[in-house]
């Protein structure tokens, strides 16, 4: 059995956001067009779905200042903790290539995923009171293309794995990235 | 009617309503338009999509991929649009264009689209995002005349004819080619100098010039953008490459060879953010990177090129030069300098030493104030030579610089030929430099003598494989071009350029300017003379002699600017405003966000531009309700970059050649959805845009030309005697122009999006395949002998640091600093550009407000906490602007930093009203601040001026020195 992934290089991150983009605009992610909203006179982020996102870090004293951007996703798990935790069997981890989707038929609304998950992977939808997530742009990998992401990463920091090596599961996980023994994520690193 | 119009905007506010949505409701506006096939593209599997169903891939049944070229920024990358039925899904990079692809992912040009759209290539958060600028539900949907006083927000729809009569009513009278504007000052030319044509964003430039430079007349033909973008950057770089012959620079842009690189200097300069191409220059400089190639980055606020660089040199806002200076002056003491590059006097010279540049350092300068020729070169007539040649002292005597290798004697001291006292470039460098010592430097620019060894000790140490590279930050400043000036002098004494790993001036690109028909030949066409309003390359003395006489000499009353190439757009509104040198009576805009945009404009222009009795005619050629079109008589609404044909052109970032070609990708041809039949370049190619009521650019400038009968459009529009009627006959015309000169087939240059040279020629050996090839000056005579014409004295020839002053050279500081104690910046992000990405709900979601970056230990003492609202106050901007604080490490204390992008009062970010309707609004393109209008106005011995502090060199207006004070609000 496959085992599609990503290996994402820690020190390419340039914390662009054209991943973000990428996926929302390719996976018309919820709100499709939508204003930003407005809590007393202070404009608030929509209720909104991103499959993929930059985590964004920074600390030191000026002038020693240090930032890092890693970009984060479904890390498509070999021991997925969303379907473990799924009451409904509405999570499948695909037997050909290692894709972890959420059945949107079957798909409750219990949120477990969302609390199982150590990625924060799994996305709340308000308004179809179901979880989604990244699908690894399945539609895309299946004809042969890349995941909409690893196309566009400007500083060549992700990449789209079709073979990903299961030992390798977290490996060079930078600070913070949850034990990979957990769940066994289908990410590996390259540090700074 | 009235009804119907009234629901479609009702759908059109509602927020659940998706792009595909807004086109069916804006196919239904339009009267009689067919609802047009919008099934969405079925979803692979219920299984998997969430609420919404991801696009058809590009593999798909039905889908055609359009190459094109962005222009959601100014980087004018490749674009692949995937298209189905009509309807734009997707935005990616186009594979063959090299902002999108290094050489080792870029395909070759024979490479079929269908194998290479299956990679496409790589494309930023802007790019992908232009999805949401052609379904932005908020455009202008049909010409709009004003109803109410300019500013009123009360409109009503009228049609194209209407629209094109009543303004060609205005304009016609106004084309005056023989009536002088003042008999007693006739250098200032005819009255059809008195309309205006000012594009923001430009880059039809010249297409437009026909218009309105051969077929109007007005010298006022262009009045862009570039002087508040990074214009001193390139003047300075013009003036080190000046062509005495031709008058003008040979270069103004140089970047560095990134991926070959050792040591990058940016100043000013985000190559992950702000620079452009970013897609290019990010991607190179993570290669360069994980090659073991160290960047440093010098800029007052901690970026995310400073959080990934070797070094974050967090410099005085404005002390570039001191520090470049300084570096300088430790390479020249320790000898850390490229004597033999320096040597060579001529290009036979530089050839023998494998140097593909050379330098004017042993060029001899008559340094004697009295003497006639003083400031100058000293010319070889002066030794029995020739005029045009220049003198080197080499063997004891003075050469003449010829045909002839010559290397010349750098520091020979002070000589005399022919009764003039001389000096070397390289010793009047050498003196200027030495004029102050580190530790003056190193206060000059905040940092410390300890950090400028060391960074000078490190760009020396790459030897032509350092290269320091400036651009907005540094020069957008009133000292700009001498802080380019100084930043180049590293480069110069290393002599890295056009080596391979050094600087370069790129590839460049095929040219479809001519080759079967000349496009910028226009019969009948008239070539229009006189002064800018904004007094740009003409010299206050010398080409205004009867202003000069009437108002006594220096001062001026505003400043000129003979040396700003690229325009000064800051200075256009407030030089109408105070008529001089003369009144305009209309006034057309393209893309122009004037007031939001340009520091210290926002009360002048509002001030002026409702003044009907000044300002006769407003017509503002706008995609939306901007800050600009809100004023206009007549809004002409345009279409977006994803609907109309350009040549962009290319950047010097990329080694290869290329010329991209910008073509519609949604719309119809021949009333035929594009991608849905094979594109034909002898058909008419009549384009219907997704809003059919807009036209093109360039369509609107045929139909007025047209209405007003001047040359250059309809019938034998061009030398061959064929017609111009629509767009497309231009850019036929440029394309059988770019197939003749590269041997490239018209339907293969459109399918691919231009023509790209392979990759693999990026290099000669160890030098770019593509070389400048040129003489690089320390020295700019130009400047040394031309007069400012606010003091009447001269420019100083030679790089220096000097402090940011006022326009009669008083410093900013000694004035402001006791009660404004900060120094406000301003900084673009990643995923924002300019003024135009407000509106768009992708990008506005990543951070949906800016705020006033203050650094923490600033912010203790102020007692100031996160998200406080505060009032950033100027000299001349006594009520301020209100925003949110944010304390931070990363930003130099004492300096105050503001993000550009947010805080439009216009754009769609409140409703206006067409014909009793108001039409719909989204206030979240009005988040945050935009501190623009509070920057600091100019003055002259204390009298305050109506424009912002600005560069007398370059023309750049200043973005970075105004002086502030933070109070709680």
């Amino acid at each position: 059995m496959a085992q599609r992934g990503w290996l994402i290089d820690l020190g390419r991150c340039i914390g662009c956001h054209s991943c973000t983009v990428a996926c929302k605009a390719e996976q018309n992610t919820a709100p499709a067009n939508s204003p930003l909203l407005f809590k007393g006179g202070s404009p608030q982020r929509p209720l909104h779905l991103s499959y993929r996102w930059v985590i964004v870090q920074e600390g030191g004293t000026y002038p020693g200042v240090w930032r890092t951007f890693v970009t984060s996703a479904c890390n498509h798990c070999q021991t997925p903790a969303c379907l473990n935790s799924c009451p409904v069997n509405a999570i499948s981890k695909r037997a050909a290539d290692g894709i972890v989707l959420i059945d949107q038929e079957k798909c409750i609304g219990c949120k477990y995923c969302v609390w199982a998950c150590p990625y924060g992977a799994p996305q709340w939808n308000e308004t179809t009171q179901k979880v989604e997530k990244c699908t690894l742009c399945v539609e895309r990998v299946d004809k042969g293309l890349q995941p909409a992401c690893a196309t566009t990463c400007v500083g060549k920091a992700l990449t789209y794995v079709p073979d990903f090596n299961p030992a390798q599961a977290g490996q060079n996980a930078p600070e913070g990235f949850s034990d990979p023994a957990l769940t066994k994520p289908s990410a590996r690193f390259v540090k700074k | 009617m009235a009804e119907s119009r009234k629901t479609g905007l009702c759908n059109i506010l509602n927020p659940d309503m998706n792009r595909r949505r807004f086109l069916l409701i804006s196919g239904t506006l339009a009267a009689g338009a067919s609802v047009r096939n919008l099934v969405k593209p079925a979803p692979v599997s219920a299984l998997v999509t969430g609420q919404n169903p991801p696009d058809a891939t590009e593999v798909d049944a039905g889908v055609q991929v359009i190459m094109s070229a962005c222009q959601n920024c100014h980087s004018r990358c490749g674009i692949m649009a995937r298209v189905k039925d009509g309807v734009l899904l997707k935005i990616d990079g186009n594979p063959y264009h090299p902002n999108n692809f290094d050489p080792d992912e870029r395909p070759p040009y024979s490479t079929s689209v269908d194998v290479a759209k299956k990679r496409p290539g790589r494309l930023c958060a802007k790019g992908q995002a232009g999805v949401q600028v052609v379904y932005d539900p908020y455009r202008i949907k049909q010409p709009l005349k004003r109803v109410g006083p300019r500013g009123s927000g009360q409109w009503k729809a009228i049609t194209w004819e209407q629209a094109f009569q009543e303004i060609a009513a205005k304009l016609k009278p106004l084309r005056d080619l023989n009536t002088l504007i003042d008999p007693a000052a006739p250098e200032l030319g005819p009255v059809a100098n008195q309309v205006l044509y000012s594009a923001g964003r430009t880059i039809e430039g010249g297409f437009t010039d026909r218009v309105w430079g051969n077929g109007f007349g007005t010298i006022n033909k262009r009045e862009d953008h570039t002087s508040i973008c990074e214009t001193s950057h390139h003047v300075a770089n013009e003036l080190m490459t000046w062509d005495e012959k031709a008058n003008r620079g040979r270069k103004n842009h140089f970047k560095p060879d990134i991926v070959e690189a050792k040591y990058i200097m940016l100043f000013g300069s985000s190559f992950l953010e702000a620079n452009f191409p970013m897609v290019a220059t990010a991607r190179k400089l993570m290669d360069f990177r994980a090659k073991g190639g160290k960047y440093v980055v010098v800029d007052p606020r901690f970026s995310n090129t400073a959080a990934l660089a070797h070094r974050w040199v967090p410099v005085k806002p404005g002390g570039d030069a001191a520090l470049a200076l300084g570096m300088a002056r430790w390479m020249l003491e320790n000898k850390k300098y490229d004597a033999k590059y320096l040597a060579n006097a001529n290009q036979a010279a530089a050839k023998a030493s494998g140097e593909p540049t050379w330098t004017d350092a042993t060029r001899l300068v008559v340094v004697d104030p009295s003497h006639a020729d003083a400031r100058r070169y000293l010319r070889a007539d002066a030794i029995g030579g020739k005029k045009e040649n220049y003198v080197a002292w080499s063997g004891g005597g003075p050469k003449e610089i010829a045909d002839a290798a010559l290397v010349g004697d750098m520091e020979p001291g002070e000589v005399t030929v022919a009764g003039r006292r001389c000096k070397t470039v390289f010793q009047l460098l050498k003196e200027r430099v030495f004029s102050r010592s580190l530790a003056q430097y190193a206060a000059d620019c905040g940092l410390s003598v300890d950090l400028i060894v060391t960074l000078a000790g490190e760009f020396a140490a790459a030897g032509k494989q350092a290269v320091t590279n400036a651009y907005r930050g540094a020069v957008q400043h009133t000292n700009g071009v001498y802080n380019q000036l100084s930043i180049n002098i590293l480069n110069t004494l290393t002599g890295n350029y056009d080596w391979r790993g050094g600087n370069g001036g790129g590839g460049g690109g095929y040219p479809e300017g001519s080759g079967v028909t000349p496009l910028g030949t226009v019969p009948g066409g008239v070539s229009a003379k006189g002064i800018k309003l904004n007094r740009t390359v003409k010299q206050y003395e010398k080409d205004g002699p009867n202003l000069f006489k009437r108002d006594g000499g220096y001062p001026a009353k505003r400043p000129w600017f003979p040396y700003a190439t690229h325009g000064n757009y800051q200075e256009v509104i407030p030089s109408a405003a105070d008529g001089y040198p003369y009144p305009i009576k209309a006034l057309i805009t393209y893309w122009n966000a004037w007031p939001y945009s340009t520091p210290g404009l926002r009360k002048t222009f509002e001030d002026y531009v409702k003044d009907e009795k000044k300002l006769e005619l407003f017509v503002a050629i706008s995609l939306n309700m901007g800050e600009v079109a809100a004023f206009a008589d007549y809004v002409l609404p345009d279409t977006t970059y994803l609907e109309k044909w350009a040549f962009p052109g290319m950047t010097p970032t990329i080694l290869t050649k290329a010329t991209p070609l910008q073509q519609p990708v949604v719309g119809k041809l021949d009333g035929k959805d594009i991608g849905t039949a094979p594109f034909n370049p002898d058909a008419p190619n009549v384009y219907t845009p997704v809003l059919p009521n807009t036209k093109t650019v360039g369509d609107i400038h045929i139909g007025l030309a047209k209405t007003l009968g001047l040359p250059g459009v309809g019938e034998k529009a061009f030398q061959d005697g064929s017609p111009l009627n629509t767009y497309w006959d231009f850019y036929k015309k440029g394309l059988q122009n770019l197939s003749k000169n590269t041997g490239k087939p018209i339907g293969e240059i459109v399918a691919k999006g231009g023509v790209f040279e392979d990759p693999g020629n990026e290099y000669d050996g160890k030098y770019l395949k593509y070389k400048y090839g040129n003489v690089i000056k320390i020295y700019i005579e130009q400047l040394a002998t031309t007069k400012d014409s606010m003091t009447g004295q001269y420019f100083d020839g030679l790089p220096q640091y000097d402090p940011p002053k006022f326009a009669d050279n008083t410093a900013i500081a000694t004035v402001d600093e006791k009660d404004f104690p900060f120094q406000l910046i301003t900084y673009k992000m990643v995923w924002h550009a300019q003024a135009r990405t407000a509106s768009i709900p992708w990008l506005m979601i990543i951070q949906p407000e800016n705020f006033v970056e203050i650094n923490a230990s600033d912010a203790r003492r102020l007692g100031i906490r996160d998200g406080d609202a505060v009032r950033l106050v100027s000299a001349t901007s006594p009520g301020g602007v209100v925003g949110k604080a944010r304390a931070t490490e990363g930003v130099r204390p004492g300096v105050i930093a503001v993000s550009h992008h947010f805080g439009h009062w216009e754009l769609a970010a409140k409703p206006h009203v067409v014909d009793g309707v108001a039409q719909g609004a989204d206030p979240s393109r009005g988040t945050g601040i935009q501190v623009n209008p509070i920057m600091r106005l100019d003055q002259f011995k204390g009298k305050v001026l109506n424009t912002s502090i600005q560069d007398k060199v370059g023309g750049s207006v200043s973005f970075y020195d105004s002086r502030v004070k933070l109070v709680k609000a």
